[in-house]
């Protein structure tokens, strides 16, 4: 009976189990509405704010045939639209899956915050979503037709996940990341900002948040030097171009450290950025190939011309956003102790900022022709 | 058969704080400095918090009658408050590391978050592993506490231990259910532990320092019989 003891023991509270709890929570796939991506919008403004929140499922009718289809639902908090959203769905509704957050410019620039909390305390959500912020309205952006997807949720997903091949952007705009800056000291949060354009959806700028309200978008020529400035290990292309028929471009990898220094209660940036490319393209010297002098009259050429764009990025930043898109204060805390009270945004803009570019070219192809 | 639970449980948290390791890629130690930049009153005072971490160390003393290499006893005492520091500041480091000094104060698990950034493939998210392996350790953690339990109240009440067994276990089944939400347990446990955990440091160093002083003058006495 004791050797027969732990047996039974195991095997009843296996049954137990099965009696009470083994119908909830698993279904078939066809009665589940598996949501590839959501949207925000604010439909009315007054007397209470009222989102609109869509989420874009699959549809599997015919065999080896998958499109997507959108349902919204509307409500005064994003839990309300949830009841909303089932009222007109014929399935459950299944979190977690999703690839992509949407949200509008009306949502942006009121406060994203109530939204990211119920992002937080809710266990089932994904934390490696995609964030972005789109003009007008974010529901078109899902309803939005694209050939190589199943839906347009798919079709973002992709667009940011490989866009860190150029313009030096980073692969840091998830919600995980999200949380870690949104009330950091001295980091502020950057999203990539869509749109569509010629009936395309385009990565068109960056916008930028202070706190959690969007104060500004930066269209992606400037964002390129502000990528270049904030990110480390980014690839970008970089291009000295006299006029139409002179140009050299490189494209490489950059590498940054900051330093900070406070001098008489004034604060001191100094960023230094190695950049290390290949050469694509040349049409301005000739002897480039032979001649080690024209390599590094080129590099000195490159340094200079990136140096000025990044200084009127800089002056452009602590003139009219006002905002700290750099994460200077990031380092400034770090150096000087931290303390939750300060307005980062305003030292950064008073400081000044240094920034020391370096060139090297790396690798030359195959030839010139 | 406890110590084979142990050491299981061991080498599982030895592979979750190895795992964590992955998360160092991404970010960065600007989140951690500056360095001591609180000041030392206020580390002493966040380190009485962290005691509770070192709690059962004193059941040593119910075990050491049965070990059989009594010499070793001490350096195996050493290691393991080692092993327990060591432990902590990793855990404590990862979490700050990774969430940053503002979100880890937002959280009420820091560690699960950490877990959760640690993608393989198969796994959705790693953190329903972390889960498991936590359980487990809890489980073992009181599994030791109520054998040392019911160890003392045999010594003391002369009760046979199956009976104290039986007797103790509705008890310790029905009354955590009465902790509704982490709220509630937390204020409660924050109540209760500071005061048990200085009692049983004052209360071991009491006993080791009359042992100490006691057995010098004991073995003096029995010098002099002989």
């Amino acid at each position: 009976m004791k050797r027969y003891s732990l047996l039974i023991l195991s095997v009843s509270c296996i049954i137990l189990y099965l009696i009470f709890n083994s119908s909830e929570g698993n279904l078939a796939i066809e009665k589940v509405d598996v949501c590839s991506g959501l949207s925000f919008d604010i439909v009315t403004n007054n007397p209470v704010k009222e989102y609109s929140v869509a989420g874009s499922v699959y549809i599997f009718i015919k065999k080896d045939e998958i499109s997507s289809g959108v349902i919204e639902g509307i409500g005064k908090n994003i839990a309300d639209t949830r009841a909303s959203r089932q009222i007109i769905s014929a399935k459950q509704y299944l979190l977690g899956l999703q690839k992509v957050f949407i949200f509008s410019e009306a949502v942006a620039t009121n406060g994203i915050k109530s939204i990211i909390d119920i992002m937080f305390s809710n266990q089932q959500m994904n934390d490696s979503t995609w964030n972005v912020v789109c003009k007008d309205k974010a529901i078109d952006m899902l309803k939005f037709k694209v050939i190589d997807f199943p839906s347009s949720a798919d079709h973002i997903d992709g667009m940011i996940e490989s866009s860190i091949e150029q313009n030096f952007m980073s692969s840091d705009y998830k919600v995980m990341d999200m949380f870690v800056r949104l009330d950091s000291e001295g980091r502020n949060l950057i999203l990539p900002y869509v749109e569509i354009i010629n009936n395309r959806i385009t990565l068109s700028g960056m916008s930028v948040f202070k706190k959690d309200k969007m104060v500004a978008t930066i269209p992606i020529e400037e964002a390129k030097y502000m990528n270049f400035l904030i990110n480390n290990k980014a690839k970008g292309t970089l291009t000295l171009q006299k006029d139409s028929s002179h140009l050299i471009s490189t494209y490489g990898n950059v590498n940054r450290k900051v330093h900070c220094k406070k001098i008489n209660g004034k604060y001191k940036f100094y960023i230094d950025l190695e950049f290390k490319g290949m050469v694509v393209n040349n049409t301005m010297y000739n002897d480039f190939m032979s001649n080690p002098k024209t390599v590094e009259k080129y590099t000195h050429e490159l340094e200079e011309e990136t140096k000025q764009r990044c200084y009127e990025f800089i002056y452009k930043m602590q003139n009219k956003y006002k905002v700290d898109c750099l994460e200077l204060g990031r380092v400034a805390a770090a150096t000087f102790g931290r303390n939750p009270e300060t307005d980062w945004d305003s030292i950064v803009c008073n400081s000044d900022i240094i920034v020391n570019v370096k060139v090297k070219v790396n690798n030359l192809g195959r030839g010139q022709f | 058969m406890l110590a084979t639970f142990a050491t299981i449980t061991f080498f599982l948290l030895c592979i979750i704080l190895v795992a964590s390791t992955v998360t160092f890629r991404t970010s960065s130690i600007l989140n951690l400095k500056p360095f001591f930049g609180a000041g030392v009153p206020k580390i002493l005072e966040g380190s009485i918090h962290s005691v509770f971490s070192y709690a059962n160390m004193e059941l040593l003393l119910i075990i050491y009658p049965y070990v059989e290499h009594k010499k070793d006893i001490l350096k195996a005492a050493l290691i393991s408050t080692l092993v327990i520091t060591l432990f902590l500041t990793w855990i404590v480091f990862t979490s700050i590391y990774f969430s940053g000094p503002d979100l880890v104060v937002k959280q009420l698990w820091p560690f699960s978050f950490v877990a959760e950034s640690f993608k393989i493939p198969v796994i959705n998210n790693f953190r329903y592993i972390d889960m498991v392996i936590w359980i487990t350790i809890a489980y073992k953690t009181v599994s030791i506490e109520f054998y040392a339990t019911t160890k003392i109240l045999n010594n003391i009440t002369k009760i046979k231990r199956k009976t104290i067994c039986f007797i103790l276990l509705p008890i310790i089944l029905i009354c955590p259910l009465f902790f509704e939400n982490e709220v509630m347990r937390r204020a409660f446990m924050g109540k209760i532990i500071p005061w048990i955990t200085l009692f049983n440091i004052a209360y071991v160093t009491l006993i080791a320092l009359l042992a100490f002083l006691i057995d010098k003058s004991k073995l003096k006495h029995i010098q002099k019989d002989n």
